[in-house]
């Protein structure tokens, strides 16, 4: 499958480059393309929109500071991004500086659903459609424990074991689930994968 | 743990899913020098980082720029690169061109020829300005007389349409009676009944009298002036007066008129003055007679 990579999947060290030399335009750019995806990891992880919108912008101004420590060999711009986004996004979810959550929230269906919908997304100039869907896709095809183990670890910050202990599951099962559902995706995204 | 062990562990390590001790341990055997490990951690890492594209992109609040804006002039002032870069920041994260610092302009000045260079542009734009404004001043005063000469040409015009509308009507009124005339005249049926002066001997008149349609046309001369509030009457005799409409007189004295239904039977004619409007009978004096 081809797929154009535009705006956030775009970004390339060439733009972190010029953001790390002070150059105002190129970090606008970077914000224009990045901000709609990392805000949606942000209110993902926080479950908050107002916790999420004071996280990016803490999230832009680390981002600045430490441009110039980017190495491209490590990643991608934007995997350096969503690193650094749902690094932080962990870090305030369990520092409790976020809202009380539900804990049974990560395992809901709305959840599942919303990333399944597939339903037309109105920030599409901003979230590279294509990718987008490829990566709906490919998470719709994971069994749904995969796909919630997965989900459990990434967007709330939970070991395995922890997620064991949520779901009430063997630790080696939680590890397989996870091991075999990054794998597939690991397949299913490899056109896109630089 | 074995290589094994720690390829298995590298897809949990990318998304954190690892304990602690785990990880240090992966993490340890990847700087030991692990080629294999290093690429299948690096391929999950990126793979982990395509996750948010599964998410509902969210709308960015609007504050989130401005906000950031802020911090950049709070948090970067400190040295002189960073404060630069917090000004370029603000400039393109509004997207707003910025006018010259009023400094900086006048900073200018510090160069001879390029405030002398301001000045004489300066001047030219003043003078050029001003002559555009005068100009511009001319050409509405202009205008504006323009606009009142063609306003009262206008009313005048009107007046002219207005004189001419009226005239117009009096001659297609004239001429449809002079058509009438003429309709009467051909008609084998019509009769000439003349009237005689009563009270003055030089006023007389005729009447045009077609007995099939019962219509008739009435013309009168030489009548004496009405006084105001007077008016001539005519009247058709049989065994008593009926009217047959009022007539005022003209410059000339002359009268005329047409009478649409004429009663039958009738055997006079006589026209009395009576008071405007005309009344059931004859009130007053008769000024001519004539007998059909």
């Amino acid at each position: 499958m081809e797929v154009s990579r535009n705006q956030a999947s775009c970004v390339d060290a060439a733009l972190l480059a010029r953001v790390a030399k002070g150059d105002i335009r190129a970090f606008d750019q970077l914000y224009e393309q990045t901000s709609p995806i990392l805000y949606a990891l942000a209110v993902r992880v926080l479950n908050n929109r107002d916790d999420a919108a004071e996280l990016l912008q803490e999230v832009y101004v680390e981002a600045w500071r430490k441009v110039d420590r980017y190495e491209g060999q490590r990643g991608s711009p934007m995997a350096w991004l969503v690193t650094l986004t749902r690094s932080r996004a962990i870090d305030r979810l369990r520092a409790g500086a976020s809202r009380a959550r539900d804990v049974s929230r990560g395992t809901d269906e709305q959840t599942v659903q919303r990333v399944r919908s597939g339903a037309p997304d109105p920030f599409d100039d901003y979230a590279d459609r294509e990718l987008r869907v490829l990566v709906e896709s490919a998470l719709s095809e994971l069994p749904a424990a995969q796909q919630q183990a997965v989900e459990l670890a990434f967007y709330e910050g939970l070991t395995h074991t922890e997620i064991a202990a949520r779901l009430k599951e063997p630790i080696g099962t939680i590890k397989t689930r996870i091991k075999l559902g990054m794998n597939k995706l690991r397949t299913a995204l490899r056109p896109v994968r630089s | 743990m074995g290589h094994e062990q720690f390829e298995e562990a590298v897809a949990l390590y990318a998304i954190e899913a690892l304990e602690p001790q785990e990880r240090a341990a992966l993490e340890s055997h990847v700087a030991s020098g692990c080629q294999e490990c290093r690429a299948a951690l690096a391929e999950y890492q990126e793979v982990a980082a395509l996750l948010p594209y599964g998410l509902r992109s969210q709308p960015v609040p609007h504050q989130v720029k401005s906000h950031l804006m802020q911090a950049f002039r709070r948090d970067f002032p400190d040295t002189e690169s960073d404060r630069e870069k917090a000004v370029k920041m603000s400039a393109a994260i509004e997207h707003t061109p910025r006018a010259p610092a009023f400094g900086g302009f006048f900073g200018l000045f510090a160069r001879p020829a390029l405030g002398l260079a301001c000045v004489v542009l300066l001047i030219g734009m003043t003078v050029y300005v001003l002559s555009l404004r005068t100009d511009m001043q001319k050409v509405l005063a202009e205008r504006q007389q323009l606009q009142t000469t063609l306003r009262g040409e206008l009313s005048d015009l009107r007046a002219q349409i207005a004189q001419r509308d009226r005239e117009t009507a009096d001659l297609r009124k004239e001429v449809a009676q002079r058509e009438e005339i003429m309709t009467f005249m051909r008609s084998p049926n019509m009769k000439v009944v003349a009237l005689s002066g009563l009270q003055a001997k030089s006023a007389g008149g005729f009447l045009l009298f077609d007995p099939q349609n019962r219509k008739a046309f009435f013309y009168a001369f030489n009548m004496p002036s009405l006084p105001p509030g007077k008016t001539y009457q005519l009247w058709a005799i049989m065994d008593r007066p009926v009217s047959a409409g009022t007539f005022d007189t003209d410059a000339g004295r002359k009268g005329r008129m047409l009478v649409d239904s004429v009663p039958g039977d009738v055997k006079k004619f006589a026209v009395s003055m009576e008071p405007q409007g005309g009344m059931p009978q004859p009130t007053g004096h008769l000024y001519l007679v004539g007998q059909l």
